[in-house]
């Protein structure tokens, strides 16, 4: 019992030092510079070479359980493609990607929480958020086919066919570049398996960490660039000079996996010490018999 | 801020604190989060999906319709909107005991077409272009003459067919059983790279939470609601109603 | 028929998507074939739609019988209807007054404020248990294991700005490790569960799997 109570006190202090090391550096506001990685400059760089009137499709397949580091993506992004004057088609293939296109959005453009989006005024020429499409990836192969005719309406109840961003953009052989914003299935593989390689369009990827890994095989032959979680985004940030929550989280995180680190250690001395105690003892039985 | 936003910020507050509390112990106002927390998450696929049928199949067939019918017309119509509702509704056969069979029907076309394009396409991408890449990486910069390309090429191409191999080749002998060896140490890496970054995943989302706790939404409103938390988590605490 | 119906239309609507993903065809049967395909996967979309209801009368079900049985716990339930009815509610007064369900406003703040906060921060409690697993179970017991820990600190050093100021290169260092040896091994587990997939995939065609119809017997 009592050894009980002293692990249940162990792992309440142990939460309460992650705790801390999270809320203090993000109190104090600390920034620290870093360099940016190939895998994120690829993305830029894709994205620089854009003419204005370019189409993109930003596919956003992430909920609330990854937003964090996501929506920071998205934000310095989209920031990039509306600065390069690029014509942008959100979509989501997650139900509720949706409501992050439209956070997305309010944000890059300064919007409060109640005014409506499609009333700014490069709704539908320069962007479109075109909202949810089912069937996971048999929508993404149709959206291949039928970008414009995807689906009737917008997210907001305007007829697709009357908007014209969608002028000359008939399948995906029209749209110059594919990020998704992917944190599982369907998300970054799927949409380039059924549209970027059959069609040959250069696409790239802004994942959650943990999938982050996994999208190696593709780069940077497939994707041009990889986006890895909050680190990512914070790279991003720094290339498009848009301060958000990447580069506000990165004190934080270093301090954490730096406190995750010495966890690590200390549990292997404890394994270390522990192994000779026993190999000692067993030692010490085996002379003794 | 408004009054609105001032409430909402409350209440997202309270859930914040609600759910963290399960990490001292199990309780009651943990237990109705999250089924209110399942409860949103229905109604809000369902009014998307009620949506999506109403837009995209329902008033496009009144449409249609209003504008007059013809025999072509009437054709589209049944093969664009109807059969596939008329699908769908059979899906709900999957409560009947008895004519489960029919619900098989509507499965089967979604199962054939979900599998026939995911094959494809993972066939083209996954496989034949992955081990193509695996081999030509090796051979361009053999020609440019790129000697580090050449040499990183090399160790993901030792990589990849000790990995095939560890998977394929279960000998317990010769020279495959050293290869899939080598196969297991990559992987190693790959996995240990995969935790490193599995544990930036879950520490960025706590920042986020952090984030959004500290400087979003202001101290003074944070110090109110933890104030209101800890009081009721206190009671239902000590009160020995911990668990339900 | 019963048994052999749906199998039938798996393995034709299946070979109709693999022939048509392979094969563009411009005139004549192809096309037709092509345009098939497409409104086929229209249905799908439909039908996916559609398909969401089950999940709702599934969880509805158990946490009726959860009310009316008085289960422990079963004001939860109620609970989670409550919930469940204000985004309904709300939604269907949003398209009565906007015109739009998923683009209004009271259910973009519904969605910001309730779903948000419960979703992210269940999730960020991972944190916590990954950082606890840390220090009790990732221990070095094999030569294995210490490859493992030794790929996994320097992946997590060199993705934050600590490790630059530790050693400036060691981002190049995480960079060349994601970029080579994690390659590798990811390559090779991509190959192999690819393998995998397909061969699950034609067995499901031929109809050798039966559980993804459904529950079987019946």
């Amino acid at each position: 019992m009592a050894a009980e109570i002293q692990i249940e006190w162990s792992r309440r202090i142990l939460y309460i030092l992650v705790f801390a090391a999270v809320i203090f550096p993000l109190v104090m506001g600390w920034e620290m510079s870093m360099k940016v990685s190939p895998h994120t400059k690829g993305l830029y760089d894709a994205i620089e070479k854009l003419e204005p009137g370019d189409v993109v499709i930003l596919s956003f397949d992430y909920d609330a359980s990854t937003y964090v580091e996501q929506f920071p993506q998205s934000v310095a992004i989209w920031e990039h493609l509306r600065r390069k004057d690029a014509r942008i088609i959100a979509v989501a293939f997650w139900l509720q990607g949706v409501p992050w296109i439209e956070n997305t959005i309010r944000e890059v453009y300064g919007l409060n929480k109640t005014e409506p989006v499609d009333e700014l005024p490069d709704y539908g020429k320069k962007f479109v958020n075109i909202g949810w499409i089912p069937g996971g990836e048999v929508g993404m192969a149709r959206l291949g086919e039928n970008v414009a005719g995807i689906k009737e309406q917008d997210n907001y109840g305007n007829m697709l066919k009357d908007m014209p961003i969608f002028e000359g953009v008939k399948d995906a052989h029209d749209v110059k570049l594919i990020v998704s914003f992917s944190s599982g299935t369907p998300g970054a593989e799927e949409l380039l398996r059924q549209i970027g390689v059959p069609y040959n369009v250069t696409m790239g990827t802004a994942v959650t960490a943990v999938s982050a890994p996994g999208f190696y095989p593709y780069y940077p032959k497939y994707f041009v660039g990889i986006l890895g979680g909050l680190r990512g985004a914070a790279e991003y940030e720094l290339l498009v000079e848009r301060k958000g929550l990447g580069m506000a989280g990165m004190v934080a995180q270093s301090f954490v996996h730096g406190l995750i680190i010495i966890f690590i250690v200390i549990g292997n001395i404890q394994y270390l010490l522990e192994r000779r105690r026993q190999e000692e003892e067993r030692r010490r039985e085996s002379g003794g018999a | 801020m408004s009054l609105v936003e001032t409430l909402a910020i409350a209440m997202a507050m309270t859930f914040t604190l609600v759910i963290y509390s399960f990490l001292w112990r199990e309780n009651r106002a943990y237990r109705l989060a999250e089924h209110i927390f399942i409860g949103s998450g229905v109604g809000f696929g369902i009014m998307f999906a009620i949506e999506y049928v109403y837009t995209n199949a329902i008033k496009p067939m009144g449409e249609t319709i209003a504008a007059g019918l013809t025999l072509y017309n009437t054709g589209y119509l049944f093969g664009k909107y109807i059969l596939p509702m008329f699908l769908g509704v059979l899906l709900y056969f999957f409560f009947s005991r008895r004519y489960l069979w029919i619900y098989r029907i509507p499965m089967a076309i979604f199962v054939g077409i979900g599998l026939g394009l995911a094959m494809s396409g993972a066939a083209q991408t996954q496989l034949v272009k992955q081990i193509l890449d695996t081999m030509l990486d090796l051979i361009y910069p053999l020609i440019e003459g790129n000697w580090i390309e050449f040499i990183n090429a090399l160790i993901i191409f030792i990589g990849v067919t000790g990995t095939l191999a560890y998977f394929f080749f279960t000998t317990e002998r010769g020279s495959v059983r050293t290869w899939g060896v080598i196969g297991r140490w990559t992987m190693m890496v790959a996995f240990g790279a995969a935790f490193g970054y599995t544990v930036m995943a879950r520490v960025s989302l706590l920042i986020g939470r952090v984030h959004d706790m500290i400087v979003n939404w202001k101290i003074t409103s944070t110090l109110f609601i933890i104030g209101v938390i800890l009081a009721i988590l206190s009671y239902s605490l000590f009160k020995g109603e911990g668990k339900t | 028929m019963k048994r052999t119906l749906p199998l039938a239309i798996l393995f034709i609507t299946g070979m109709w998507m693999i022939f048509s993903f392979y094969i563009k065809g411009e005139a004549g049967f192809f096309k037709y074939l092509d345009q098939g395909a497409e409104w086929l996967k229209d249905w799908v979309m439909i039908m996916g739609a559609f398909a969401i209801g089950i999940g709702v009368i599934n969880v509805s079900r158990i946490h009726i019988h959860n009310i009316l049985r008085k289960r422990p716990g079963w004001y939860n339930s109620v609970f989670l209807f409550i919930a469940m009815f204000v985004f309904i509610i709300v939604g269907f007064y949003e398209w009565w007054k906007e015109g739009t369900v998923t683009g209004g406003p009271i259910f973009q703040g519904l969605y910001n404020y309730i779903i948000v906060p419960l979703s992210a921060t269940m999730f960020s409690m991972l944190a916590f248990y990954i950082a606890s697993a840390a220090y009790r179970a990732f221990r070095a017991r094999t030569m294995e294991a210490v490859v493992l820990l030794v790929a996994a600190t320097l992946v997590m050093l060199g993705r934050v700005p600590l490790g630059e100021k530790i050693w400036a290169d060691f981002p190049l260092l995480t960079d060349w490790i994601m970029a080579v040896p994690n390659k590798a091994g990811m390559r090779g587990i991509l190959i192999a569960a690819t393998i995998g997939v397909l061969s699950l995939g034609i067995r499901t065609l031929m109809g050798r799997e039966r559980g993804v119809l459904g529950p079987t017997g019946g």
